[in-house]
């Protein structure tokens, strides 16, 4: 018996909302990282489903290309907290207040 | 029996989820990330995608999930540090959200179900993807690309400065 | 896939790990240690069973029996996990890896490895991708800084040339037309005057990339810089001892035997030889013939890869990452669109 879409979509929502509320809740940049990347597995899931659910391959192709997309914002991000690493020497968020050093 | 596998997946996915921004140890995050992208490629695959699942595992796990670790070791970061709360109020507020958001998606789901969908499946194999990809996609192809040359740019430059000297140290 | 396809592959999967932990590996070992022993003018272990062959059971025992000292304030889970994460990708490598064509029985074409993905290639360097992660986690979770050092050095070199290696199979799967791993064995299959059309010969630049990448990958001398006894006084081996250091020891031999076979599939040709192992199915001894020729053609790639350890020095990180930019990559490049070029020009 095959799985109904609607459960794919509902991990998928679940998925994002945790990856959501992680981005607000946590204060280790890397966590926040790490994330974003939960939030946008929720919405692969979610493409891939209706993507499926159509029988059409567009919504994996969106997919292929918003994975591409998401590793050049991680790699970008973690350059980035590595920069602010070497002015602070940690990752908390909240040590981020100046607009400059 | 389909049924019953997509369940175990997903409740472990959904925990790996949970344990990604839970954990007080940053490479535990990293690791339930690793669990993470590993069902989902797994659903991936379920869900007549092997190439994006393969892709997910490739890019995912391989590649973002090493920097990340590399990242947190080298900077040694161990249990702990960063687990007092946020200004006052804004856990409760971020909880909130949450949970709206996730009830609003529920009550979505629920009334408005999606059920099996079409008859015809297309698996997403290197060939049926390439097909569109380099045809009808060619575009967001070009753009795509050039927009992974301006990450590795600017990784290049950030990641390449000279570290600051702070006094004291 | 149906219940009985399942059994089936959870058939193959009992055949070839039993092959694989209980012939293959030990004597892997036992040649290493040989071969070792040859080159550098000596007799290597000939005391245990014939010849040496009782030898690697009884390192196993050994191992198995030693103790196991750990760290104080090491993570715990992570350390007990380390292991095991390095050597499943190692064993899901040997999942896809195609050791004879098949073997028709009932009217069910059997292929002789546990599941023909189509997207064979793709998903075996996605497992090679996970290679780092056993050395990272053992190195960072021993708190030790010497283990921490090891992991992040076998941790880069694996980033590094992971690029140069995907890159060198991308020609190869031009060329064959198909991500399945079977059918880029089919694709070598036909014959050019006298030579067979096997990947050695139209993808020689490719062949040398893919195997010094690999060896990179799994961390093998003369690139070992993870476990570098030199220079990070064990790496991230340091601080395991007993039947883990055991699996860390597997995990290396699995990544050679696989390496070897991807070679033999990818450049050499798989199971085809000319006139002999021809496509087709065939009776069951056809069928033997070609795993036999497979096994044979991987043991000559395995023997040149344990020989290459022990007859070149280590190099240090510098070098390795200066390898990796300035002769790795302009090669797999170079190798990726000539290839292209060139079959442009030939259609």
């Amino acid at each position: 018996m095959a799985v109904p879409i609607s459960y794919y979509l509902i991990l998928g929502a679940l998925l994002f909302v945790v990856g959501v509320v992680g981005v607000l809740l946590r204060r280790n940049m890397l966590v926040v990282l790490g994330a974003f990347e939960v939030a946008f597995t929720g919405v692969h899931l979610s493409w891939v489903a209706f993507a499926h659910y159509h029988g059409q391959l567009d919504g994996q192709v969106v997919v292929l290309f918003s994975l591409v997309v998401s590793v050049a914002q991680i790699g970008v991000g973690l350059a980035l907290v590595l920069a602010f690493y070497r002015h602070v020497r940690c990752v908390d968020i909240e040590a981020a207040d100046k607009l400059r050093w | 029996m389909e049924l019953v596998l997509f369940f175990l997946i997903a409740v472990l996915t959904a925990a790996a989820a949970v344990g990604a921004i839970a954990f007080r140890n940053p490479l535990y995050c990293a690791f339930s990330l690793l669990t993470l992208g590993a069902c989902s490629a797994l659903l991936f695959v379920h869900l007549q995608a092997p190439f994006l699942g393969v892709a997910q595992m490739l890019v995912s796990t391989g590649v973002v999930l090493v920097l990340l670790l590399s990242a947190i070791s080298v900077m040694n970061l161990r249990t702990g540090k960063y687990a007092e709360p946020l200004r006052r109020g804004t856990r409760s507020a971020a909880l909130l959200l949450g949970l709206v958001l996730l009830a609003h998606l529920a009550w979505r789901l629920v009334f408005y179900p999606v059920g099996i969908g079409a008859e015809q499946k297309i698996t997403g194999s290197a060939v049926a993807l390439g097909q569109i990809v380099f045809t009808r996609f060619a575009l967001p192809l070009e753009i795509t690309a050039l927009v992974l040359l301006a990450a590795v740019v600017a990784l290049l430059v950030l990641a390449g400065q000279e570290p600051v000297q702070v006094e004291g140290e | 896939m149906d219940s009985v396809g399942l059994l089936i592959a959870c058939a193959k999967s009992a055949v070839l790990l039993g092959l694989v932990f209980g012939v293959a590996l030990p004597y892997v070992y036992l040649l290493d240690r040989r071969l070792g022993a040859f080159t550098q003018g000596r007799l290597g272990p000939n005391r245990v069973g014939p010849v040496g062959l009782g030898q690697p059971w009884a390192d196993m025992l050994k191992l198995l029996f030693k103790g196991d000292m750990n760290p104080q304030g090491r993570d715990r889970f992570l350390h007990a996990l380390a292991p095991l994460v390095a050597l499943l990708p190692a064993l899901m490598i040997l999942a896809a890896i195609p050791f004879g064509e098949g073997i028709v029985v009932g009217g069910r074409h059997i292929g002789l490895q546990i599941v023909d993905l189509d997207v064979g290639v793709l998903y075996i360097l996605s497992m090679v991708a996970l290679a780092g992660y056993g050395a990272l986690l053992a190195g960072w979770s021993a708190n030790d800084k010497y283990a921490l050092l090891g992991g992040l050095r076998a941790v880069g070199q694996r980033l590094g040339c992971g690029l140069a290696l995907g890159l060198a199979v991308v020609g190869v799967l031009a060329l064959s037309g198909s991500a399945r791993l079977s059918e880029v064995i089919l694709a070598q299959t036909s014959m050019v005057g006298p030579l067979p059309c096997w990947n050695v010969w139209r993808q020689p630049l490719g062949l040398l990339v893919f195997v010094v990448a690999w060896l990179v990958q799994i961390d093998r001398p003369p690139f070992g810089l993870g476990a570098a006894g030199s220079a990070v006084a064990g790496g991230f081996l340091t601080h395991y001892g007993g039947a883990r250091r055991l699996l860390f020891q597997w995990t290396e031999y699995v990544y050679l035997l696989a390496g070897s076979a991807l070679v033999v599939t990818f450049y050499g040709g798989g199971w085809h030889l000319p006139y002999l192992a021809t496509v087709g199915p065939g009776s069951l001894w056809q069928e033997l013939l070609k795993v036999a020729v497979f096994g044979l053609k991987t043991a000559c790639v395995l023997v040149a890869a344990l020989w290459v350890r022990w007859i070149l020095p280590r190099l240090h990180s510098g070098q390795v990452g200066r390898l990796n930019k300035r002769i790795l990559l302009p090669a797999a490049l170079l190798n990726a669109l000539g290839t292209a070029w060139i079959m442009a020009l030939v259609r």
